[in-house]
């Protein structure tokens, strides 16, 4: 039982550590865009938005994961 | 707090099981067509009202699929339009009050049927033999369930079951969509550019298995972004209830509060997810499509 846990737990602590990085580097080189030509902020955040959905499934397919463990 | 990964049996209709998510993709599709049929109805060359939304709808994908595909693209406006206003009705229904909330306590003999997602969950429609079968495992179950405090009955005592469930919040619905779409990108594909040039692609094994991969990341994507939004909105909204206790006017008013910009939230990551699934539905197509000006681009 403990173990199961264990598992779950790590699926998704593990398995959010790639998408956090992604995310952050996503986040970061929106702003930086963003502070190079600010006239474009509103394409920029879609893309931005996009590109975060995408990487956020990563996370995700590990919830699903976690959750799925029984 | 009791989470399910697979849809509750409602009733059957004949031989067909009807869930609770099969419900809640039924009213949401009534919706639509009840909505289609006003705003097609009585439809003004000035558009006013609710008549505006769609158009804007339409003109996003309209403006996308010609971005993306050339004049061609015009002819997949209505397959992505439909997509995202199925999918983001769902999603908006799904996240609703009342859905997920709303429900029946069932007595049944072998009880633990909201435990048993160790199924895998597209083995929803083989529920009442699953039900049967897992009644050996009910103890074992018992701490699947992470509140057992409030729900320790629950193991034996009647099953709350809800009414309705997001329809997107089952495995079912979303792998559905992906198959479908897969399906008609590789229809589309054969159509455009004859049998042999569209194997073509497939020269390379690995490519055959990423076909099947995207089948998954479809699915598993809207499902999972769903579904971790109805957890988390259920964790958010029990969040206090250590210090609550039993007083349910505090957990009420508590987890009303706590969980309203989380309910924002999901309404905005619906609708992300909606656009996402068309746009990638998109970008598959135009993998595949053939059109007469497409081969410098590629």
């Amino acid at each position: 039982m403990e173990l199961t846990q264990l598992a779950k737990a790590l699926a998704i602590g593990i398995g959010a550590i790639g998408p956090g990085i992604g995310l952050g580097i996503i986040g970061g080189k929106a702003v930086e865009a963003v502070g190079r030509n600010p006239e474009v902020t509103g394409q920029i955040r879609t893309i931005m938005i996009l590109g975060m959905a995408f990487t956020e499934a990563v996370a995700i397919y590990a919830l699903v994961i976690s959750l799925i463990i029984q | 707090m009791h989470i399910s990964l697979k849809p509750e049996l409602l009733f059957n209709l004949g031989s067909f099981p009807v869930t609770n998510s099969i419900l809640t993709s039924w009213i949401g599709t009534l919706l639509l067509i009840v909505i289609a049929i006003v705003v097609g109805g009585n439809f003004k060359r000035i558009p006013a009202g609710i008549q505006h939304v769609f158009e804007m709808v339409y003109e996003m994908f309209e403006g996308m699929a010609t971005e993306v595909m050339g004049a061609a693209g015009k002819k997949f406006v209505p397959l992505l339009a439909t997509l995202f206003l199925f999918i983001i009705t769902s999603n908006w229904l799904g996240v609703l009050p009342g859905v997920g909330s709303l429900g029946i306590y069932e007595t049944h003999a072998a009880a633990p049927a909201k435990d048993t997602h160790a199924a895998p969950a597209k083995d929803a429609q083989a529920k009442p033999a699953a039900k049967d079968a897992h009644a050996a495992p009910a103890a074992k179950d018992a701490h699947a369930a992470p509140a057992k405090d409030s729900h320790a009955k629950d193991d034996h005592g009647p099953v709350f079951v809800p009414l309705f469930r997001g329809a997107n919040a089952d495995l079912n619905t979303t792998f559905a969509l992906a198959i479908i779409v897969m399906v008609i990108i590789h229809v589309m594909g054969i159509k455009s550019a004859g049998l042999s040039h569209h194997l073509a692609h497939f020269k390379n094994p690995l490519e055959i298995v990423s076909e099947f991969s995207k089948i998954l990341s479809f699915g598993f994507r809207l499902f999972g972004n769903v579904f971790a939004g109805e957890v988390l909105l259920t964790a958010m909204a029990s969040i206090f209830v250590i210090i609550t206790g039993n007083n349910l006017l505090a957990y009420g008013a508590l987890g009303g509060f706590i969980v309203f910009p989380f309910l924002m939230l999901e309404f905005f990551v619906g609708f992300i997810q909606a656009f996402v699934f068309a746009m990638l539905t998109l970008s598959f197509l135009s993998l595949f499509y053939k059109t007469e000006n497409s081969e410098p681009h590629h």
